[in-house]
């Protein structure tokens, strides 16, 4: 080491010089032109200082000015020397490069903007549908220390379904103290809300005492529900949600001790739930506004059965916080055993049983969650994909670009660039590209997300709030485009530096023609495969989004009413109330109707209905008021429709469906037969057999499903009901007198959710139609870029040839004859293209079939079409290109080579 | 390494020189190539485009300023100054110098 480093060193350390060094760096960084000048003055200086000594001493000028050279030895090295000292190292030619490559971009607006454009669009698509993955499948829900809780669910092996608990399934967990800590029961429902005046219908959740503490959450404000708040005569109290303490409160503490009324009880508020709790499952119906416990359910619900005590009333939802240490395996092997110690269940089917979940799988009810991740998985497949194109059509202008770039590649090469510093360059130029795509997707990625927010997924999953552009998804996005777009463009750069390292200077490419055709006929045949593959995929969605429903929905008006009041009316009241209404309504309509569940609905209840002695099958089933087949417009088979006198006083009867006909009497005529239904005391009578009707939203389940429909008026519980009413014309023109007949008949009850059926419809269609069109968006750049691609890879190879159809012209050739070779050249590399592509799209169908339930086959016209278009198009590229080289005079073309 | 260790010496000797020629009064590069020359009488004569290498590391280390100001005759020039670091360097390393050469003085006993 320098001896007089180490001096300085050790007088003045290492922080201080490092910094020097770094000031002095930077501003020759900053001024670099200054600094150059600097530099060449200060030599310069020196020069002429001896030039004119020596010319004082009597040399001679020309003399004197050689003799100061020798004397200075190399000045260029020594300006080189100094400027390195300033200089960053290896960051000095990254420097230039990236200039350079910024410059490159700003001389190139087109092959910028196509490169750029489509890669920004496409990571930001990408990031936007992580962040929505990410928030419904992976962002904490609000429940504290998630790992040590687990879901509960009932499961029946016969059926394969996933159901509610009951309350004495509760009380089990509840009593595996040594492993539980803590354990909750809840269910949401609607009730009818007055805070100070006028009804409004708002989602409750009704839990247990233990709720908080299973959960784990702490209030914003007051104090949570405690177990002495779920003891039977206990005070009404209830926590208000963070957004209606913010919408209807002010935020204002004062809201504790305020009352409202739910169902007509009143109850004081006692606390406010923290801002991003909405409950444990995301797609229950609405986030919640009030929690309150469960044991005021009988008092808010009279109707209610003994829900307490009997094992067949399933409608709770349940989770358990686990001891430390306890893992959600032993919890299951615990409710196993609890199981076989009741030998009287009810329930029959063999293996039926608690079925423990951690809790990050029970963000869903466990039916419908394979539908949603299904669901995003396919959203982010095809937002990847996007991404994939756009790196393949960065890849595909870089090569044809790598043709213009031959000259300044061989001349650089011979003025003593390494192969390994144009490589670098190369890099560093497609670097700049793509940061600039990474960069402009940051918008794209937000207005996505904000879009994404508006999109009423309630079907699959309810509106995430709070869903906002989320960086870690972003830079996941970002970092992905990043890593395939680079290595997109590594073969490309090595092309190109190795063009130039290779040719001489004037060295021609004639011999690599082949593998040149060899690249035309592989993008004819990916385009292929994408457009054939893309177009099925679309279609599939397509035809799904617009599946038969079985039903009517245009011209229907429907509203959510409860003129039970929570079930504080009396039946009789309750009957003659949704009697006087639906006359009322009819006498102003075409025809009205009431039903216990509006279509397409998430719910899945069921009945049980016995199919032999002792065995027995959960059936969906809707209850129904006369009418509702006529304003559904739904055709009954068979028999006759729910009529009028279908009610408490006459013989019990039942409508089924062809699929639950074909369930329950393969072959014969269901009309006529009787069905007996768990709870119930007599068989009820078939009469009628109704068409099948799509029950659930699409993409849940199979279209026909079985289903019973039972006449409303022999319902023994009364509920709030959804009033359909169809009308001639625009059914929302309607509103206003459906909501003053409401107000006139029942001034208690609140009229909600008034809308048409179709738009109830449409939500249930809208998950499966965004995704149809994210799809086809892709689809359509995929084959936009793909023909794009096409055109660049066929016109390159033709330019590569000017040189011989330039010589082929001067020494004689027709034009027109050279412009045909080259085109039928270019048609013979498409057909071949699409020979190996044919297979390729079949073997990408195949795959899609394989992933994605219903997707179609690809018929022989769609192969066809394709096949034609792209053969076509890579014909056009070679013509175009061939007939544009054949127009400029030949001598100049070979002048310029 | 033979090659490398004879151009750490020969580059510790010069950055002395300069910081040696520096004490009084500041001074432009060839105004410093000339001092060096005429005190040590041309024995340690380099070529003088070596000297600019070694200013500017001096510089770089903070052990010289500099400025631009005019010369006598009227051109722009690159003043060089000793910094305090620099004085400091410079004395240790005369000291360092005057002990080393005394040592080889004695065993070349010409002391």
């Amino acid at each position: 080491m320098d001896p007089h480093e180490r001096g300085h060193r050790a007088s003045h350390g290492n922080g201080l010089m490092r910094f020097n060094v770094f000031k002095l760096r930077w501003r020759a960084l900053f001024h670099r032109r200054q600094f150059e000048q600097d530099v060449d003055d200060e030599l310069a200086f020196h020069l002429a200082m001896r030039r004119e000594k020596l010319s004082g001493d009597g040399m001679e000028n020309s003399a004197a000015r050689s003799a100061a050279h020798a004397r200075f030895g190399n000045r260029a090295r020594t300006g080189e020397i100094l400027r390195e000292m300033r200089g960053w190292g290896l960051l000095e030619p990254l420097w230039q490069d990236v200039h350079f490559g910024l410059r490159q971009l700003r001389l190139n607006p087109g092959f910028s903007s196509a490169a750029i454009l489509p890669l920004a669009l496409a990571i930001g698509c990408a990031a936007a549908i992580l962040t929505l993955t990410d928030a419904v499948l992976f962002r904490p829900t609000g429940v504290k220390d998630p790992s040590r809780v687990a879901a509960v669910y009932s499961f029946s092996p016969a059926t394969n379904r996933y159901l509610s608990d009951s309350y004495p399934d509760f009380r089990d967990v509840h009593s595996l103290s040594e492993l539980v800590d803590s354990a909750a029961a809840y269910l949401r429902t609607s009730a009818n809300i007055r805070l100070t005046t006028g009804a409004e219908s708002m989602n409750t959740e009704l839990v247990t005492g233990d709720y908080f503490r299973a959960a784990g959450i702490a209030p914003t404000l007051g104090r949570p529900l405690i177990p002495e708040d779920d003891r039977p005569g206990a005070a009404p109290v209830a926590l208000v949600s963070y957004a209606l303490w913010e919408s209807r409160y002010q935020s204002s503490a004062s809201v504790l001790g305020s009352v409202f009324w739910m169902n007509g009880l009143s109850f004081t508020i006692v606390g406010v739930m923290p801002r991003d709790y909405q409950g444990m499952l995301l797609d229950w119906g609405g986030a919640p506004s009030f929690w309150a416990p469960l044991t005021q359910f009988g008092r808010l619900f009279p109707g209610v059965p003994d829900y307490q005590n009997r094992r067949e009333v399933q409608m709770l939802m349940m989770l358990a916080r686990l001891r430390p240490g306890v893992s959600v395996t032993q919890l299951q092997a615990a409710l196993d055993v609890a199981a076989s110690r009741i030998p009287a269940d009810p329930r029959s089917g063999p293996g039926y049983r608690l079925l423990a979940l951690p809790a990050a799988e029970a963000r869903f009810f466990p039916a419908y969650r394979a539908a949603t991740v299904r669901f995003l998985w396919m959203l982010l497949a095809v937002s990847l994909a996007a991404v994939a194109i756009a790196c393949f059509n960065l890849a595909n202008l870089l090569l044809a670009r790598s043709a213009a770039r031959h000259h300044e590649m061989r001349t650089r090469a011979a003025v003593g660039a390494s192969r390994v510093r144009l490589l670098q360059q190369l890099v560093v130029e497609h670097a700049v590209l793509v940061g600039c795509a990474c960069a402009l997707s940051v918008p794209v990625a937000i207005a996505v997300t904000d879009w994404l927010r508006t999109v009423q997924f309630t079907y699959v999953f309810r509106p995430v709030l709070n869903l906002t552009a989320d960086w870690r998804a972003l830079g996941i996005g970002m970092a992905a485009g990043l890593f395939t777009a680079v290595l997109a463009g590594v073969a490309p750069a090595i092309q190109t530096a190795h063009s130039g390292i290779a040719c001489g200077l004037k060295a021609g490419r004639a011999s690599r023609a082949g593998l040149r055709d060899l690249f035309v006929c592989g993008q004819v045949a990916c385009a292929l495969a994408v457009l054939v593959s893309a177009t099925v995929l679309t279609k599939t969605l397509h035809d799904t989004g617009n599946a038969r429903l079985g039903y009517e929905a245009r011209g229907v008006l429907i509203g959510s009413l409860d003129v039970s009041n929570g079930g504080t009316v009396s039946r009789d009241d309750f009957f003659r109330l949704d009697r006087t209404l639906l006359n009322e309504v009819r006498s102003q309509s075409s025809g009205a109707a009431l039903a216990w569940q509006v279509l397409p609905t998430t719910t899945r209840t069921t009945l049980d209905v016995q199919v032999a002695p002792e065995v027995w099958k959960p059936l969906p089933f809707n209850w129904v008021s006369d009418g509702y087949f006529d304003v559904l417009r739904i055709p009954i088979l068979e028999g006759r429709d729910i009529l009028p006198a279908d009610d408490f006083h006459s013989q019990p009867v039942v409508v089924v469906n062809r699929s639950a006909a074909a369930l329950l009497w393969p072959g014969e005529n269901p009309v006529g037969r009787h069905l007996r239904i768990r709870q119930e005391q007599v068989d009820r009578e078939v009469v009628g057999l109704a068409e099948d009707v799509r029950l659930h939203p699409l993409g849940q389940s199979e279209p026909a499903e079985p289903c019973l429909f039972l006449p409303l008026f022999q319902r023994s519980a009364p509920t709030g009901l959804t009033i359909h009413v169809r009308t001639p014309g625009n059914p929302l023109q309607l509103a206003g007198t459906l909501r003053q007949i409401a107000a006139r008949i029942a001034p208690d009850a609140a009229l909600s959710s008034v809308r048409t059926l179709e738009e109830q419809v449409e939500t249930g269609v809208q998950p499966m139609r965004v995704a149809a069109q994210a799809t086809a968006a892709v689809s359509a750049l995929g084959i936009a870029l793909a023909l794009a691609g096409i055109f660049a890879s066929a016109a390159y190879r033709v330019t590569q040839q000017k040189k011989e159809i330039s010589i082929r012209i001067a020494i004689g050739a027709q034009p027109a004859r050279v412009v045909w070779s080259f085109a039928a050249r270019g048609l013979w590399v498409g057909v071949l293209g699409a020979c190996i592509g044919l297979p390729l799209a079949l073997w990408g169908v195949s795959l899609l079939r394989a992933a994605i339930v219903g997707v179609g086959v690809a018929g022989p016209f769609l192969l066809g079409t394709a096949t034609v278009t792209l053969v076509v198009a890579a014909f056009a590229a070679a013509f175009a290109a061939a007939s544009r080289i054949a127009r400029v005079q030949p001598a100049d073309v070979l002048r310029v080579q | 390494m033979g090659k490398t260790k004879e151009g750490d010496l020969l580059q510790g000797t010069l950055d002395m020189l300069i910081l040696k020629s520096l004490v009084r009064e500041h001074k432009h590069g060839y105004a410093i190539a000339e001092s060096i020359a005429a005190a040590s009488e041309d024995a340690l004569r380099v070529e003088e485009g070596a000297l600019y290498p070694a200013l500017h590391r001096l510089e770089l280390k903070g052990l010289l300023g500099s400025e631009w100001g005019l010369s006598d005759n009227n051109r722009r020039a690159k003043y060089y100054r000793l910094t305090t670091a620099g004085r400091k360097t410079l004395a240790a390393e005369t000291e360092r110098w005057t002990r080393m050469s005394a040592a080889i003085a004695r065993v070349m006993g010409t002391a």
